[in-house]
């Protein structure tokens, strides 16, 4: 007999429907899968024979044929065990065929029967919610993340028997409640506070314009400067993730596995910090059926790279699609995707090898090729793309003694940061664009104009700094975040002087 | 008495073809033999026809005679039923496949065991 039985899948971060389609025929006993599935899909055949066995229902010693469809698309994961199980059970006679219409199953079986978790939720039940039917079963530890989603009828499970009873309609499931959908909220951790920090009031102003804008940063100063306390710190003053923001990155840590342990939306902004050793698939995503990378991960966060310099160039060089973009377009032999990716980058590096190059105080040991060579490996293009160039100098004796820290806490910079968001957000409203660092030329021209005595600045700036067409378009739009700030409709000669002056790289090329 | 593995072996087939017996299978051939290869037992139960292998110990020393049954045996197994069914023209019949274990310890009373479906075409 033939059963068919709806599951789902996910590419990317998009989810498509598959139909499991089984056949039961006499003839010598086998169990074949086609449909082009990867080798975790194949061993579902074994792990589907043992948990029917294992629910108490005798696994039919027939001739079994499984087809994952559309055979075109190549399956990956784990879960279609349960779709492949209530498809051999309808096809045995063992359940109605009638039950299993209008239903989705989705989920991974152990051994025992137990149904296991599996990545990629969030995608298949927003799938599910435009079009196709919608009651979804899956395992009960992602119902949280699947009810989220609104319009849906959600059915945790948590063994194969419980969901066989249900649809003999011996003991029926209840739908799993929707729970009032958690608000995105402020990353909130007491230990990392910007009032720790002292002095550095520079480099908090420019990260907060930063933070305003969605601006990249770098921050370059010596050793024990406080860069990364800086950065560890951003995110507290970050402004709260509107809920499509939200939805969309919860997607991309679904589809990594890495919601599993949480099981619900993400309501702070991510703040992902690799390791200088990343390999640059790490960084934006790869394998044969590509996984999202760090930059993907930090989608609508922050991506700090602490030790820029010691990242692999490779690495770095990657950077400059999603910079740019906002997406990174990853192509394999057996497919091409495209996941969004748009972080705000922080950098931290030294000046030089030793680290002492700007120091006052202490000498530097470094051959001028030396910091030539090591400054060289944030290549121009990737330079042009940060925004904001942060000199983070070593603290002075008083500063470092202070006792009574009298400097602002994160939430006043929050709040102040927050205001800047919704200005923009009012003036972007319907344009498709969040923040300032997304603006395109032609938006450049109609919202940042330029007054007349800060025209001669920026000549200045192009012809004696040597600011490239890009870094010429960014300062306007650190500007324009800066006005933001002040609650100013136009822009003035002071927000684009000290624009300017954030560009401490392109000034110093001159020098070094 | 230690018993020479050819006895052994045919006095493993007679017991298991009387165990069968007892427990409802009708038996319709013995010892099959084909060009690919040959087989113990061939016999119907519950309407199933069903493709048995003797396998025959006298001690576990060596592992369990059910163990003995080796991916390489199976799949001549498979492929002489294929034959079987081919030839008689039965293709679609519902069939399985059994293997029998006996252990016939010397001076002590044989075990007998039935291991129904105890693997499928793909070898498993």
């Amino acid at each position: 007999m033939l059963a068919k039985v709806l599951s789902s899948t996910v590419f990317g971060i998009e989810a498509f429907a598959v139909e499991v389609e089984v056949d039961i025929a006499n003839g010598l006993p086998a169990f074949n899968m086609v449909g082009l599935p990867d080798t975790a899909c194949r061993e579902s055949l074994d792990r589907v024979r043992a948990a029917v066995k294992n629910s108490g229902i005798p696994f039919p010693a027939k001739k079994i044929t499984v087809n994952l469809a559309p055979a075109n698309i190549k399956k990956e994961g784990s879960g279609f065990d349960l779709a492949i199980a209530i498809g051999i059970l309808v096809a045995n006679e063992n359940i109605p065929k009638e039950s299993v219409e209008g239903k989705v199953f989705c989920g991974e079986l152990s051994l025992d029967g137990r149904v296991r978790p599996i990545p990629g939720i969030l995608p298949r039940a927003s799938g599910l919610a435009q079009d196709g039917p919608n009651e979804l079963y899956l395992p009960a530890q992602n119902s949280k993340e699947a009810l989220c989603v609104e319009g849906l009828k959600v059915f945790g499970l948590r063994s194969l028997t419980e969901l066989l009873r249900h649809l003999k309609g011996d003991t029926p499931l209840k739908p799993e409640k929707a729970l009032p959908r958690e608000k995105p909220k402020r990353t909130d951790d007491p230990f990392l506070d910007f009032s720790d920090i002292q002095g550095q009031w520079q480099a908090k102003r420019g990260l907060e314009i930063a933070a305003a804008g969605g601006h990249n940063v770098l921050m370059i100063g010596p050793p024990g400067s406080g860069k990364t306390m800086l950065a560890k710190r951003l995110p507290s003053i970050l402004s709260v993730m509107t809920s499509e923001e939200s939805i969309e990155t919860t997607k991309i840590h679904s589809v990594a596995g890495l919601l599993t342990k949480r099981g619900a939306l993400l309501t702070e902004r991510p703040f992902r910090d690799p390791h200088h050793t990343i390999s640059s698939v790490a960084m934006v995503g790869g394998g044969s059926y590509p996984k999202p990378g760090e930059v993907s991960l930090s989608h609508h966060g922050v991506l700090f790279l602490d030790e820029l310099a010691e990242f692999r160039r490779n690495v770095l060089e990657v950077l400059r699609q999603p910079l740019e973009e906002g997406h990174v377009t990853i192509s394999r032999a057996a497919c091409t995707m495209t996941l969004p990716a748009r972080f705000m980058l922080v950098g931290a590096m030294n000046p030089c090898p030793c680290g002492y190059y700007t120091d006052p105080k202490k000498e530097c040991s470094c051959s001028s090729i030396q910091i030539k060579n090591y400054l060289s490996k944030i290549s121009g293009p990737l330079l042009d793309r940060l925004d904001i160039q942060l000199n983070v100098p070593r603290l002075k004796a008083p500063e470092i003694l202070e006792k009574n820290r009298a400097s602002e806490s994160s939430e006043t910079i929050r709040l102040r940061v927050e205001k800047a968001r919704q200005v923009q957000r009012a003036r972007y409203r319907g344009k498709g664009i969040a923040c300032n660092a997304q603006l395109g030329v032609r938006e450049l021209d109609l919202y940042c104009q330029v007054p007349k005595e800060a025209e001669s600045l920026l000549k200045m700036a192009i012809q004696e700094l040597g600011f490239s067409a890009r870094a010429y378009h960014k300062c306007l739009k650190v500007a324009r975040t800066i006005a933001d700030l002040e609650a100013k409709d136009d822009l003035e000669t002071a927000h684009v002087a000290e624009s300017i002056h954030y560009r401490t790289l392109d000034r110093a090329s001159g020098q070094i | 008495m230690e018993t020479a593995p050819q006895t052994l072996g045919i006095l493993g087939e007679e017991l298991a073809f009387h165990e069968l017996r007892r427990r409802g299978y009708k038996v319709l051939l013995r010892n099959y033999e084909c060009a690919l290869g040959e087989i113990d037992l061939i016999a119907k139960e519950k309407g199933a026809l069903v493709f048995i292998e003797v396998k025959t110990r006298s001690s576990d020393a060596m592992g369990s005679p059910a163990e003995a049954v080796t991916a390489q045996k199976r799949k001549q197994i498979v492929r002489v039923a294929k034959y079987y069914l081919k030839r008689y023209g039965i293709s679609d019949a519902s069939c399985r496949f059994d293997v029998v274990s006996v252990r016939i310890p010397p001076n002590e009373e044989p075990v007998i065991e039935v291991l129904q479906s105890a693997f499928w075409e793909d070898g498993c």
